[in-house]
């Protein structure tokens, strides 16, 4: 359902609704800042149980080896994955699947397959942003885009195509020319273009993504300048050219104050960030490559004698240098590291969000507000739309740029692992692991029981006094967990 | 939008001195054939308006209900429901004649094309009077066409995030008007949510008009209309003029002008009301257990206090336990089907037992109900109002209160500047009684008026309000006009705002936007 405004021709622009689209535009920096977490890879031999929240007919995957992968989605048999990236089609299955239901997904690992990516996904198409210009007299030899607009004979067009000028594109005249050129002023058609593209991008908001799962390693022991440990493997495609990082790292010794942790993670096998925290408190830390990063180091006693260095990390960083495509999948590993003159060192990691997003900086990312009334429309403030949208998803200037709605299976992993939500939404839909009691826990406060029995549950979060919109949280002993908008969409 | 009198005389026979009026009466009595009734016709008066007499200026989503007053001569008892002998007894012995349709055409006799007239009403009769014997007429009350929306109760699904004209369409098909019996614009704003609960389609529509700050009505020919914040500033009958009155000719003498200031503002206060999905609960509980008869099939409705974004499916043992009066399980033997609207939901069961009574017990609906936050005020003020800074002077606050469909602060914010505007400095009103009448004229058209008495030339007013007389004998007909000042109505001119396909983007010298 679109939510934003539409303009048309022979109407007034309104102030009220290019400020509604500066929201929007907000909005969607906001969507594209959400937590993402990469695909964990399946490759080992057996079968793997997962779960997911049934949205979209398309089941992407990325299938790494030459090895044998089936799926079997809700007690259908998918069959075999093809090699590469490909996709099942889910509308095929009868009855038909229900959106917003649960169902369960398996995955059957054989000779060595490797599952890089199951997910589903829905890619609108994105149009053209266009990119407007304060009116000049027409030229021929010259490169206009689309949005561009010239004065010719007397008359306004608006380049409705990219293209070099020659006499068969002159306004009004060339034999082609309204291939490539619309007569009068700005379209109400490019307004809109940028209405439909942030409407899908808001939009991208309202879809379920699966929640963060805490990285988390506490490796005690003895450790002395060993190898890093690996503390997440995953895969994700690649959306835009900023990543979040929130979480700590920390190093424990005796008698020493020497011992440092680290935190690498490697995109496609490159480093994309990485953190080394020294021994001193504020200055032993390098981020000078990291100035939108905030980083807290000191140290701090934990008890019998020893002592903790530690550093705490919050903020974004650029990956514009990886020379990332729009839409192919990475691998994504973060390494926690140790150092130092210690023998006994425990090192401890845990990285609480990795999202794309954009930067906070950019003239667009302020508000744009429009005067309410009688303010004349430049180009350069309605471009900033244009460059807005291209910040957030690099390469939405092109025509038919698809924009990735994507919705990964869960899968089982061992260990009762902590998984991390931003309260968005009303319901808490969870499969119970069968190890424990399911507990809801927030900062500060005791932790919330849920209900244990087998299968699917829900749960109203609003019956939890403390927990806001916005509140970070965790639940345990869990498979399964998502955030929905109501009961009646899982079909329960 | 002035009717059209392409290929008529009518311009020059409205403006001359000998004109000779004419009138065509038709009432469908049986509802399908209209009934020519100019003969009996003794006198008849229209009026409609589109402004609000207590706020004292053209507001948005104002609109009173077009009326027309009938007066025919009875003296034949041909409109008597209780003269058997009547022709039109079948048709009015029950009814009296309320709810025909009346259509009611106006205007002047050519001498070359004959009569030509403009449909000026198009109602229903509302009420029927009697008088006689010594003179013996019947006078009908009738209303426009909105009298059926209004007299429609109706109750919608959740329309959510629509633009009004869209939600406007789907009321229309709700109640039974085709595509062609109205006519809207595009709408401003999206609307978070909408739905009606056995409430009157027409009010509902100027509700959600005045919250996209445009005008609903139903002009005289029936047609349901909608007019966005733009209308009058864009369409060539509102921004160039329809027709000019020289009150010093001497065919406007008898014209008497009423000319005073509208009421002044220095202030606007909007309230808008956020809407969004509440907390899961119970929004319908019987107070009573439901009885279904074997082999019966009854359907119960469930009203909620509250719209409902998400009405959860009835499970049996969950929302209802279904038993005979003796207590057996009666849940394998009856069948329900549900039609779920925005704040109520019918519950059809059927019961396929032969021979027990079902008896429903604890009948509950669960969901989500849309939860009506707290209103919260967008206050504007004006530091160049005529009476002064709200800041040091007077405060004199125009309120917008408890209009529904406000439910975004866009929306308050345009309609409280908007209003604002057109408030805070003195406005030109004025009324012409006894005009000539115009017969193509309709509302929200653009007029000029030039009168040495009052010191205007070519002052241009847009008409709110037309009330039009007609007489049989001798033939007279007229007009009272209501006219609101158009120079200030909107900040700037047509050719200042920016209009998309037209303009093109500037920094310093572009065309302005609008609100």
């Amino acid at each position: 359902m679109p939510l934003l405004p539409t303009f048309s021709d022979g109407d007034p622009v309104s102030a009220a609704n290019l400020n509604v689209l500066s929201r929007a535009l907000l909005t969607a920096k906001g969507v594209a800042d959400r937590p993402r977490t990469p695909f964990r890879a399946l490759t080992n031999d057996q079968v793997y149980t997962g779960y997911i929240y049934h949205q979209y007919n398309t089941l992407s995957y990325r299938n790494n080896s030459a090895g044998s992968i089936t799926v079997n989605y809700g007690g259908t048999d998918l069959g075999s994955m093809l090699p590469g990236n490909n996709s099942y089609d889910l509308s095929v299955i009868s009855p038909a699947l229900t959106a917003g239901v649960v169902y369960q997904v398996t995955v059957t690992i054989s000779g060595g397959g490797q599952c890089h990516w199951l997910a589903e996904t829905y890619s609108p198409t994105m149009q053209q942003n266009p990119v407007l210009t304060e009116p000049t007299a027409w030229a021929t030899s010259t490169g206009y885009v689309y949005g561009n607009i010239v004065t010719h004979n007397s008359s306004y067009y608006s380049c409705s195509t990219d293209h070099t000028s020659a006499a068969a594109t002159e306004p009004g005249a060339g034999v082609s020319w309204a291939t490539v050129w619309d007569a009068g002023g700005l379209p109400a058609a490019n307004i809109n273009r940028w209405a439909d593209n942030l409407d899908e991008m808001v939009s991208l908001g309202q879809t379920q993504v699966g929640i963060f799962e805490r990285a988390e390693v506490d490796q005690g022991g003895h450790r002395r300048n060993d190898p890093s440990i690996t503390m997440y493997t995953g895969y994700r495609q690649h959306i835009a050219n900023r990543a979040h990082v929130q979480g700590y790292h920390a190093a424990t010794s005796y008698r020493t104050n020497s011992q440092k942790s680290s935190f690498t993670l490697q995109i496609n096998g490159v480093d994309a960030f990485r953190h080394v925290a020294l021994s001193d408190t504020a200055t032993g830390y390098n981020n000078a490559a990291l100035p939108n990063v905030a980083i807290t180091t000191g140290r701090r006693g934990v008890g019998g004698g020893r002592n903790q260095n530690y550093a705490e990390i919050n903020g974004y960083f650029d990956l514009s240098g990886l020379g990332l495509t729009l839409g192919q999948f990475y691998k994504w590993e973060l390494f926690l590291g140790g150092g130092g003159t210690s023998k006994s060192m425990d090192v401890h990691g845990r990285i609480e969000w990795l999202a794309a997003g954009a930067d906070e900086s950019e003239a667009w990312a302020n508000p744009i507000k429009w005067e309410r009334h009688g303010q004349n429309l430049s180009a350069a403030n309605m471009n900033l739309y244009t460059t807005g949208i291209e910040r957030l998803f690099p390469g939405s200037g092109a025509e038919n740029m698809p924009l990735y709605y994507e919705n990964p299976v869960q899968f089982i992993w061992p260990g009762g692992t902590l998984r991390t939500i931003t309260h968005s939404k009303k319901f808490l839909v969870y499969v119970p692991d069968g190890e424990g009691t399911p507990e809801v826990f927030v900062a500060g406060v005791q932790p919330y029981s849920l209900k244990t029995a087998a299968g699917v549950q829900f749960f109203d979060l609003d019956k939890i006094p403390y927990m806001n919109y916005g509140t970070r949280y965790a639940v345990d002993d869990v498979n399964f967990a998502l955030e929905v908008d109501s009961v009646s969409e899982l079909g329960l | 939008m002035a009717l059209s009198i392409s290929g008529t005389n009518l311009s020059a026979n409205a403006t001359s001195r000998e004109n000779t009026a004419v009138a065509t009466v038709r009432i469908l009595w049986d509802g399908v054939t209209p009934t020519n009734e100019t003969a009996q016709l003794i006198n008849l008066s229209i009026s409609r308006s589109v402004s609000d007499p207590g706020r004292g200026a053209a507001t948005p989503g104002a609109g009173t209900m077009s009326s027309c007053t009938l007066v025919l001569d009875n003296s034949g008892r041909r409109y008597s429901p209780s003269h058997s002998a009547g022709p039109l007894y079948a048709d009015i012995q029950n009814t009296v004649g309320v709810g025909a349709e009346v259509r009611i055409d106006l205007g002047y006799n050519d001498a070359a094309n004959g009569d030509e007239t403009l449909r000026r009403f198009t109602g229903f009769i509302n009420t029927v009077s009697l008088a006689g014997p010594g003179s013996p007429f019947v006078t009908y009350s009738c209303r426009g066409r909105e009298q059926r929306t209004v007299e429609n109760r109706h109750r919608t699904t959740l329309k959510t995030d629509q633009f009004v004209d869209d939600v406007f369409a789907d009321l229309m098909a709700d109640v039974g008007i085709s595509a062609g019996q109205y006519n809207f614009d595009i709408g401003f704003h999206r609307v978070s949510y909408v739905w009606l609960e056995n409430e009157d389609v027409f009010r509902q529509m100027q509700g959600l008009a005045e919250a996209d700050a445009g005008f609903c009505y139903v002009d005289q020919a029936g047609v349901v209309q909608f007019e966005n914040a733009w209308h009058w500033l864009t369409d060539s009958d509102h921004n160039s003029s329809v027709i000019s009155f020289d009150l010093d000719e001497s065919m406007y003498q008898g014209v008497s002008v009423s000319h005073q200031q509208q009421d002044i503002y220095n202030s606007v206060l909007v309230d808008w009301t956020p809407r969004r999905p509440g907390s899961s609960a119970s929004l319908f509980k019987a107070t009573r257990p439901w009885q279904v008869e074997p082999g019966e099939t009854v359907t119960f409705r469930a009203t909620f206090r509250q719209a409902a974004v998400v009405v959860d499916p009835l499970i049996a043992g969950e929302h209802y336990t279904v038993v005979s009066p003796g207590g057996v399980d009666m849940a394998s033997s009856v069948t329900i089907s549900t039609t779920i609207y925005a704040q109520s939901i019918d519950v059809q069961v059927t019961n396929n037992h032969a021979n027990y009574i079902a008896e429903f017990r604890q009948f509950e609906i669960t969901g989500v109900p849309l939860a009506g936050l707290h209103a919260e005020p967008v206050v504007i003020d004006a530091s160049d109002s005529a009476i002064g800074d709200p800041a040091s002077d007077l405060v004199k606050r125009l309120e917008i209160r408890d209009n529904v469909f406000i439910q975004t602060q866009v929306q308050a914010e345009v309609l409280a500047w908007m209003t604002l505007d057109r408030s805070k400095n003195p406005r030109r009103a004025a009324t012409l009684s006894g005009v000539p009448a115009v017969p193509w004229l309709e509302i929200g058209d653009r007029v000029t008026v030039d009168s040495t008495n009052q010191a205007w030339t070519a002052v241009p007013f847009f008409v709110t309000g037309i009330s039009e007389t007609y007489q049989a004998n001798p033939r007279q007909y007229e007009q009272n006009l209501s006219l609101l000042d158009a120079a200030s109505f909107y900040q700037y001119s047509l050719n200042e705002y920016f209009i998309t396909g037209t303009d093109v983007p500037h920094a310093t010298t572009s065309k302005r936007l609008f609100y």
